[in-house]
């Protein structure tokens, strides 16, 4: 209720406030892939895994599959999420690898051709899957990081999350660029 | 003036604090009503006011902190992915809350993110301090808030609000007075009704108290409006005027009654009710304005002093009924003369006395009253004949003083009664003498008659034929009187008006009879006359007296001759009469005194036999020579022979006389020719000298003396 009247307001206001300031914090010097990186990492706080999939205080493990530089950052941020809660785990992941064991999926921009095996494999179980295509969603993604005007963003397709019986929050879907399907 | 001012002065002293106050119980209602409301609307708007303002800056700072938490929370997405357009949406929701005017998101490095004010001016804050912060001022309140998300912070928001404190307080104000001004309306319409309900009532029993007091109207009821206590004190109120009223009617009645009772005293005080004519009081005080009234305007009063003739005798010959109705009749008689501007008032018994202002024909007024009042009575069956005396006097002329006037019409009346009655005297200097003259007589027979003053004189009576003694008339001398020229006539007329005749007569009586037991027992059994007057013959104990005097001397009755004037005779009724024959019947002489000059009535002489009549000396004087002293004289003792009776003449002085009498056959005879009066020792001697011869009747053994 909250978070639907949120959006009503925001997409009434967003159009006549001439006194909001905006500051890039993209500007200040971080790279594309240590923002996706970031992105990366916090989605999980978006998301809700099934209970058998991600039972609590278990790991969560992050297969990479190509971009090195992302996976590099990834590593970065997991380590200073050692001693959290829920510790993070990244895997990376080699083509035909298994995808056993792994609760958020990353197919690195480089790893498109590989794109829709990895996809299809993920399909159905509760992998939250991320792509990088910088255009149209490929099927089966169910978020996929777009570069908008120098910033990095994303859609989120909700079709493809709930056939993995994953839950996303609605406060991802203010932050998301588009979103693709969902009940309403 | 002088007091009418110090009087309002007064009257201002003690209104003016009193001013001070509202006096009325309808504005104290009134006041009180709205005062306990506007105090307890001004006590309750300030606490509440300090409570709300307490309570809605609590609420602000709670209020601050939510909001803060909201956007903070709503803002985590946009800042973990760097969102800033999102976050400022998310802050402009701050727009619906214009307290807060300023807002500010940070990076989890304390960077701005994203900010928001409604003024340009703002100045947001470049240090952030870690964790929660809220900084309270007067009217600005700002709050740092981390914001967090899986237990780590992703950033900080800020935010500013004024508490708009004076709006609070202005928009409480306006409220404040608003709800007072109605509370006002209330508690007006409110002390209205109460003043319908309780002040009005309590006013109208007040003013009904007050027109109460004023107009001593307590037939005034206050209304009953109510049931309650108010209406209890109507009916209190009420009761008790009825009470009052009850009270006061009692009061005025009996206060009508004794003004009655008054009226009815003052006017027997001065109303005689037999006749209904004023008394001597009311007299006496008439009489005393009429007198200040002539001095004032120089005018004249005539009063008439009254006294019906013989009153006294037809009191007691027809009953005191008969005299009571004759009293009545006389005072209307006389009433129905007089002008109506006299006055006429029952002075005492038989006494009626007149005023007359202004009076010029005051003799053609007593004349015509005394002609009036000798016209016949009807009474109850009795003609009764009567007749008055008048004595008038006048102011100035006679005297100023009232009671002087009364004393001298008294002393007129008495002069006109002397004069043979029905007639009026008018006052003169010569009366007033006389009345000194009376009044000097009196008080000295009556110290002589106590001091054994007086002397019994004896006038011998003798046989015209054989000159033998026929008896001795006691006559009373009072020797060493100072009086001048005072004949023993006046001496006994002063003591018949005076009433001195009954204990005189008395002395007489008692006196002459033991004298003539002193003779008897020297052997002269002589019979002594004693002159008897009407007053006398009217003491219903004077038979007994008589009598008692006759038993305490030894004396027989024949020895004793009552000398009765033939006007006694004629003038008193049966009662006289009776007594007279009762006297004749025990054997005691009766001689008729003064024959021929009472008014000729000779029937008395039928009823009882008299022993003797006496030809009185007028007659005797002008014997042989005058013709009409012969024809009575020769009747007198010719009627004597016929009846059988002595017939004694008196005042013989001369030879002819004397011879003329014998010649006449006249039985016996009194007079200087025979003997002058003379005193017991006188007369003891001439006895005892044997000089003159005893009846042959009387005759007894005579002693040596």
């Amino acid at each position: 209720m909250l978070v639907s009247f949120l959006i009503l307001s925001t997409i009434l206001l967003l159009g006549h406030a001439p006194w909001l300031k905006a500051k890039d914090s993209q500007a200040q010097g971080e790279s594309t892939e240590e923002i996706k990186a970031a992105h990366i990492i916090r989605f999980q706080n978006y998301t809700t895994w099934p209970e058998e999939a991600l039972p609590e205080s278990t790991p969560l493990v992050i297969g990479v599959v190509g971009a090195d530089e992302v996976a590099a950052s990834l590593e970065h941020l997991a380590a200073k999420h050692e001693h959290s809660k829920q510790p993070i785990i990244i895997k990376k992941l080699e083509s035909n690898g298994s995808l056993n064991g792994i609760h958020l999926l990353y197919i690195g921009q480089d790893r498109s051709l590989e794109l829709s095996e990895w996809l299809a494999q993920a399909s159905g179980r509760p992998i939250l899957s991320v792509t990088d295509t910088d255009s149209t969603m490929p099927p089966g993604s169910m978020i996929n990081f777009i570069e908008e005007d120098d910033r990095v963003r994303f859609d989120v397709s909700l079709t493809a999350a709930e056939l993995s019986k994953i839950k996303l929050s609605a406060a991802l879907l203010t932050v998301a660029r588009q979103v693709y399907g969902g009940k309403s | 003036m002088q007091s009418l001012n110090s009087r309002a002065e007064a009257l201002v002293k003690e209104v003016n604090p009193r001013l001070f106050y509202q006096r009325s119980v309808t504005n104290r209602l009134f006041f009180g009503v709205v005062l306990t409301t506007l105090s307890a609307l001004l006590i309750m708007g300030i606490l509440m006011a300090v409570y709300d303002l307490q309570d809605y800056r609590d609420n602000s700072i709670k209020d601050l902190n939510m909001q803060a938490e909201l956007i903070g929370r709503a803002a985590v997405p946009a800042l973990q992915f760097g969102d800033v357009k999102l976050a400022e949406s998310n802050l402009l929701l701050l727009q619906v809350r214009p307290k807060i005017y300023a807002a500010a998101l940070y990076d989890e490095d304390g960077k701005l993110f994203a900010s928001y004010g409604h003024k340009d001016h703002v100045q947001l804050p470049t240090a952030i301090p870690a964790g929660d912060t809220i900084q309270v001022g007067e009217e600005i309140i700002s709050i740092f808030k981390p914001i967090m998300q899986n237990n780590e912070q992703v950033g900080t928001i800020f935010l500013q609000a004024d508490f708009l404190l004076k709006q609070r307080l202005l928009s409480y104000l306006g409220i404040l007075l608003g709800v007072s001004s109605f509370a006002l309306l209330v508690s007006l319409m409110f002390s209205y009704w109460l003043q319908l309900k309780i002040a009005k009532p309590i006013l109208a029993i007040s003013a009904l108290a007050r027109r109460v007091v004023e107009s001593r109207d307590y037939s005034l009821r206050a209304v009953k409006t109510t049931d309650d206590e108010i209406g209890y004190m109507v009916d209190a109120f009420n009761s008790m005027l009825t009470e009052i009223e009850h009270q006061t009617q009692i009061q005025k009645d009996a206060l009508k009654e004794s003004e009655l009772e008054r009226e009815r005293t003052l006017y027997i005080s001065q109303h005689d009710l037999l006749t209904g004519l004023p008394n001597r009081e009311m007299f006496n005080k008439e009489l005393e304005e009429a007198i200040q009234y002539a001095k004032i305007t120089d005018g004249t009063v005539h009063v008439l002093f009254i006294d019906v003739d013989r009153f006294k005798e037809i009191n007691d010959s027809l009953g005191h009924y008969v005299g009571d109705v004759l009293l009545a009749a006389v005072a209307k008689r006389l009433r129905s003369h007089i002008r109506k501007t006299d006055f006429v008032a029952r002075l005492s018994g038989d006494e009626f006395g007149i005023i007359c202002r202004n009076q010029q024909r005051i003799d053609e007024l007593a004349s015509t009253l005394v002609y009036e009042l000798s016209r016949p009575f009807n009474l109850d069956d009795h003609e009764v004949s009567t007749s008055v005396s008048i004595g008038i006097t006048s102011y100035p002329e006679d005297s100023m003083q009232s009671t002087q006037l009364l004393m001298n019409a008294d002393m007129a009346m008495y002069s006109a009664k002397n004069s043979g009655r029905a007639a009026f005297q008018i006052y003169t200097n010569e009366l007033e003498l006389a009345s000194k003259r009376r009044h000097t007589i009196k008080a000295g027979l009556l110290a002589a008659l106590t001091n054994n003053e007086l002397e019994m004189f004896y006038q011998p009576v003798f046989s015209i034929k054989d000159n033998s003694l026929y008896s001795m008339e006691a006559l009373i001398r009072w020797p060493d009187t100072m009086i001048p020229l005072l004949t023993p006539t006046e001496l006994i007329d002063v003591a018949e008006d005076t009433g001195i005749i009954v204990k005189l007569g008395e002395w007489i009586l008692r006196t002459a009879c033991q004298h003539a037991r002193e003779w008897q027992d020297y052997g002269y059994n002589l019979r002594v006359a004693v002159n008897i007057s009407s007053r006398q013959l009217r003491e219903p104990a004077f038979i007994q007296l008589v009598q008692d005097v006759l038993d305490e001397n030894n004396l027989a009755p024949k020895y004793l001759d009552l000398e009765i004037t033939e006007r006694v005779l004629v003038e008193n009724s049966a009662m006289n009469r009776d007594s007279i024959k009762e006297l004749r019947a025990k054997g005691i002489y009766i001689s008729v005194d003064d024959f021929g000059t009472g008014f000729s009535s000779l029937s008395y002489l039928k009823h009882f036999k008299v022993n003797a009549l006496k030809i009185d000396q007028i007659f005797v004087k002008g014997l042989p020579s005058d013709k009409e002293d012969v024809a009575i004289t020769t009747a007198i003792i010719s009627l004597a022979e016929g009846l059988g009776i002595n017939v004694v003449a008196e005042g013989i002085e001369t030879e002819e006389q004397l011879k003329f009498l014998r010649s006449l056959n006249c039985h016996h005879g009194q007079g200087y020719i025979f003997s002058h009066p003379l005193s017991q020792q006188e007369l003891t001697e001439q006895l005892r000298l044997r000089r003159w011869s005893m009846p042959p009747s009387l005759t007894a053994h005579v002693r040596a003396m």
